[in-house]
């Protein structure tokens, strides 16, 4: 449950971020998470809910953005979706694909009053 | 008590303590005009950006002393601990050999590597299922690792969380049992993805496991082409040449690249 010291992670990043900036209260945190990168969304929200409990974000909304998974064939260079690391390429069929796009573990804004 | 995350090691560690770590490089935080009462600050900051920073710290002293930093990954049970019961004796008479042991409890490990008469630390994470970068920094300065040792990060069983977590190490190890099942690369390729060297282990127990070795490489390769394959057996001292064999190239390599030479 990995998805507990990642929003540890969270929350030293808000209250980093919240320093010297009068902020009484963060309000929404938004995130951007890659379909590949590893995460139980319900359990992120489950361990954040607990993780925030007597910080600057108690209550906060942690808002989630997908992030579509993409791969770069190395053997016929074409851009394509995929939905799991041991996709083959769907035009030539090789195991060659490049992660590009689908790891991010990303905080994007957050909202505070 | 460490200022960066408020745990309560006394000991020094590889990271600077006395300032605030975080790098703001990445981060513009404005604040929207606002006539309201909410304001909306930018973040765009890796989640994972704290461990990293701490992992770059740990890789930048361990290339600085040349240590060669081995992340042993696995699920409970593979034979990580055994392997290194085996591998220190063999080679300790040609390198300095440490060992930072990660497990949720207990000390057991730790103690079993103690008889090998190396220094070793237990870190134990508690509820936590992996080991993180700062946990490795303290770890390394409590060992006092010597200069160009081997240093065996044996991480906690399990093959989901640990890969997601830096810890500034030269390579990354999978190990993978033949009672585990073939299909274990595609169940868990988040792992086999991040690994730079494959071991598969207990092949001595090949004829009464229907476990195909073939297979198995293959689906780690559709995952990672690049994953270095070495089988052995542990117990039955099969294979275990290759696997030194690997150790010596990658510490040659390592300290070839700051010395022009070889170690040997």
């Amino acid at each position: 449950m990995h998805e507990l010291s990642l929003c540890k992670n969270i929350i030293d990043i808000v209250e980093e971020q919240s320093r010297n900036r009068s902020v009484k209260k963060v309000k929404a945190i938004y995130l951007e998470i890659g379909e590949l990168a590893l995460i139980e969304k319900s359990a992120l929200t489950f361990s954040f809910e607990l993780v925030a409990k007597g910080t600057i974000a108690e209550g906060a909304i942690l808002s989630i953005t997908d992030v579509p998974a993409k791969g770069l064939c190395d053997y016929c260079g074409v851009f394509v979706t995929i939905k799991q690391r041991f996709d083959p390429c769907v035009h030539c069929g090789n195991f060659s694909l490049k992660v590009i796009q689908g790891d991010e573990l990303r905080i994007k804004t957050m909202e505070v009053e | 008590m460490c200022g960066i995350c408020g745990c309560n090691d006394q000991e020094s560690a590889l990271h600077d303590h006395g300032k605030e770590s975080l790098d703001h490089k990445h981060s513009h935080a404005h604040s929207h005009d606002s006539h309201e009462e909410n304001r909306l600050f930018l973040i765009e900051q890796d989640i994972l950006s704290k461990n990293n920073k701490f992992a770059e710290d740990n890789r930048r002293y361990f290339s600085g002393q040349k240590i060669l930093a081995l992340n042993l990954l696995s699920s409970p049970g593979s034979g990580k601990t055994t392997l290194l019961e085996k591998t220190i004796p063999a080679l300790k008479n040609q390198f300095n050999i440490a060992v930072i042991e990660g497990d949720q409890q207990t000390d057991c490990d730790a103690e079993r590597i103690k008889a090998t008469g190396v220094p070793v630390v237990q870190i134990n994470t508690g509820k936590g299922c992996h080991l993180d970068a700062h946990q490795v920094g303290h770890a390394t300065q409590k060992l006092t690792v010597e200069d160009k040792t081997i240093l065996f990060i044996e991480n906690v069983g399990n093959l989901v969380c640990p890969s997601l977590f830096d810890l500034g190490e030269s390579q990354k190890i999978v190990i993978l049992s033949v009672t585990e099942g073939v299909d274990k690369p595609l169940k868990y390729p988040d792992m086999f993805y991040v690994a730079n060297l494959m071991i598969i282990n207990k092949i001595d127990l090949l004829e009464y496991v229907d476990f195909n070795v073939e297979k198995c490489i293959e689906y780690a390769h559709r995952i990672n082409p690049d994953l270095q394959v070495i089988t052995l057996s542990a117990t039955k001292n099969k294979g275990l040449e290759n696997w030194y064999e690997w150790l010596m190239n990658e510490h040659k390599k390592l300290f070839s690249v700051h010395h022009h030479s070889t170690a040997f």
